[in-house]
């Protein structure tokens, strides 16, 4: 876990500084108004890179991000975020390439009123509040082979600069706790978009964690071949 | 165009008194180099300001960013307003402008940054690399450090750098006082109108192995192990220079009238290309900065020589002092002596240490010089300070590829 002592670990390291006290109000101060200029932060940046092996991309730890903004984002490059349950729960990380430029994958897949066309499992969604970067959305499956049309509200919070996305379901129905992780990475031929879900079920659910994690494997499978092919197709338009 | 602070960082004092008072008594900072290989360097004496304590004069969050040369740079600019008794947050924006001169840039910032990059790779680069090696650098960080938003330069001419920086300042006061005698609106201005001071001069740290390994190409360093004998300029013996680090800076207000003197004359030539039959270019800058101060040589009390400490070099000098002069008319020193060649550093040094010997009409001496041969037809204060009525001084400096500069400061 990235914690505030490493951040300020990091910005005295790269500012050459005294030790500084993000705790308190300084948390939610720009790393701006708290004396750091862009030299030093992206310096800050590089220090993090090295020492915590994982890329930190230039508009991550900017003057106009507090240390509060900062730490989630490291965390979330970091993927020491997901919480998993106590009793072992289950877990899926399902891949796709998609031939297209970052802009388009990340705007398309965040698009969350088009899912019911991106995804061919969705009937419905419907936007129940948005908060910057987080949006709230109640989803409607299809009905299932039983009749059931299954429906959820879940809780997205998406990053633009770190190019990861934090999921998790608000009313979670079977799910003792449903968390799923979003990351988008550049790599040869496109951008890498990786699923990561941690979940257990209730036990009075239908279905045990094996089982659903089959499930969401082959789901999750499906439907990334399924927006591959969407997100590159609209390139050609 | 008057100098009203001074600010000093040399081998032999730090803070303009301490180097000033050393000076007279003849005080050398020259000293065996401990930190070179002295199987792989054949030079083995320096001037080291062994003195500073960057903590003492530069804030945490910039010396990180910030070159060793840098570090003096701001340092000698903070002097050198307090000694002028200024506080910039005092000026409008736009009345302060910067003007510095390196001949080397950030080059143990350099060194240490390319060090990691070939041991650890490219992730390991400090991202101030970007601003530390850049012979900007010193100019950047003064400038921003004080808020000077008037106009802010650098100048780059190895040796002769310092007096070429402090003229450029001259210059832009000049047009600062002609904007604002047109108006500030005047199209014939170069936009200085509300310029009204100048933090200006050279500072150098050119004793990293890598600087080190660059000035050892040019053979013209001394590779004596003796403090006492390893830079003699003007001597029988002369067998190279020694190098140094540190320099001046100084505050030029337009506006004042006290302070130590004027910036009265400057002029700055070209050498010939080598192997022709053309003299030097000395001599025709000395001449110049006397027609730009609108004096006679007679006027002139004491020439601060540029002290090459090469045989051939002194020689050109000395002719070029005793042509405008007169055989041995005119006193002549070379503090430098007790400090080593400080590239950019020097002429701002010399300049300072000129106004210094107005102030107190004396002659600071030439240390280490014994026997000036009959071939020199100059008056070497060799030794010890002379006493002498000063109202005019002649500094000189020459840097490395033909560059040569003479100021005149007046009291």
């Amino acid at each position: 876990m990235f914690t505030v002592d490493d951040l300020a670990g990091a910005l005295r390291e790269a500012s050459g500084d005294e030790p500084v006290d993000l705790t308190g109000p300084a948390l939610d101060t720009t790393l701006g108004d708290l004396g750091y200029d862009s030299l030093a932060l992206l310096e800050t940046s590089a220090v993090i890179q090295r020492l915590y092996q994982v890329a930190v991309p230039d508009e991550a730890v900017v003057v106009d991000a507090t240390p509060r903004v900062v730490l989630e984002r490291v965390r979330a490059l970091l993927g020491g975020d997901v919480p998993t349950g106590a009793g072992g729960g289950a877990h899926t990380d399902n891949a796709v390439v998609i031939a297209a430029p970052m802009e388009r994958v990340w705007s398309m897949t965040n698009d969350v009123e088009s899912w019911p066309h991106l995804f061919d499992e969705y009937a419905a969604v419907e936007v129940l509040e948005r908060r910057g970067q987080t949006v709230r959305f109640r989803l409607t499956m299809h009905p299932d082979e039983s009749g059931t049309a299954w429906s959820w509200v879940s809780e997205r919070h998406a990053d633009p600069v770190t190019r990861t996305v934090r999921a998790h379901r608000v009313e979670t129905g079977p799910f003792a706790y449903m968390n799923i992780r979003w990351e988008y990475r550049p790599v040869d031929g496109g951008v890498q978009m990786r699923w990561v879900q941690d979940f257990a079920m209730k036990p009075t659910a239908p279905v045990d964690d094996a089982t659903m994690a089959d499930r969401i494997n082959n789901n999750s499978r499906a439907q990334q071949q399924r927006i591959k092919t969407l997100v590159e197709a609209a390139g050609d338009e | 165009m008057r100098v009203t602070g001074i600010g000093v960082v040399a081998p032999n004092g730090v803070g303009t008194e301490e180097y000033w008072s050393a000076t007279l008594a003849g005080k050398s900072g020259l000293d065996r180099l401990t930190h070179l290989d002295p199987v792989r360097y054949p030079t083995m004496v320096g001037g080291v300001v062994a003195d500073f304590f960057v903590s003492d004069h530069v804030p945490a969050r910039l010396a990180v960013q910030t070159d060793r040369g840098t570090q003096f740079g701001l340092a000698a600019a903070a002097l050198a307003l307090a000694d002028a008794g200024l506080d910039p947050r005092e000026l409008p924006p736009f009345a302060l402008g910067v003007v510095t001169s390196t001949a080397s840039g950030g080059n143990e910032f350099g060194q240490r940054e390319i060090q990691k990059l070939w041991a650890d790779g490219p992730d390991h680069i400090g991202v101030y690399q970007s601003i530390a090696w850049f012979y900007a650098a010193t100019t950047g960080q003064v400038s921003i450090r004080y808020g000077a938003r008037g106009p802010c330069g650098v100048v780059v001419s190895e040796q002769a750098g310092g007096l070429d920086a402090l003229a450029q300042a001259r210059r832009m006061l000049r047009a600062a006082g002609a904007d604002s005698a047109a108006g500030a609106d005047s199209a014939a201005g170069d936009g200085c109108a509300g310029t009204r001071v100048m933090l200006a001069g050279g500072t150098e740290a050119p004793l990293s192995p890598y600087a080190m390994l660059c000035q050892t190409s040019n053979g013209r360093m001394s590779t004596s192990a003796d403090p006492l004998r390893a830079y003699l300029p003007f001597d029988a013996e002369a067998s190279g220079y020694v190098p140094g680090e540190g320099g001046a800076m100084m505050v030029l207000d337009r506006a004042a009238t006290g302070g130590y003197g004027e910036i009265a004359g400057y002029a700055a030539t070209f050498d010939p290309a080598p192997g022709g039959h053309r003299r030097p270019g000395l001599d025709r800058a000395v001449e110049a900065a006397l027609r730009d101060a609108q004096i006679p040589a007679r006027d002139i009390d004491v020439v601060f020589a540029d002290g090459a400490g090469v045989p051939d070099l002194d020689w050109i000098e000395a002719a070029a002092i005793a042509r405008v002069f007169g055989a041995r008319a005119v006193p002549v020193t070379v503090p430098k002596s007790m400090t080593g060649r400080l590239y950019a550093g020097a002429g701002a040094l010399d300049v300072a240490t000129a106004l210094l010997a107005l102030r107190d009409q004396v002659v600071p001496p030439t240390v280490g010089v014994t026997e000036v041969p009959a071939r020199h037809l100059i008056d070497l204060v060799v030794g010890e300070p002379r006493e002498v009525p000063l109202r005019s001084a002649l500094v000189l400096a020459r840097g490395t590829g033909g560059f040569n500069a003479a100021m005149v400061l007046r009291k």
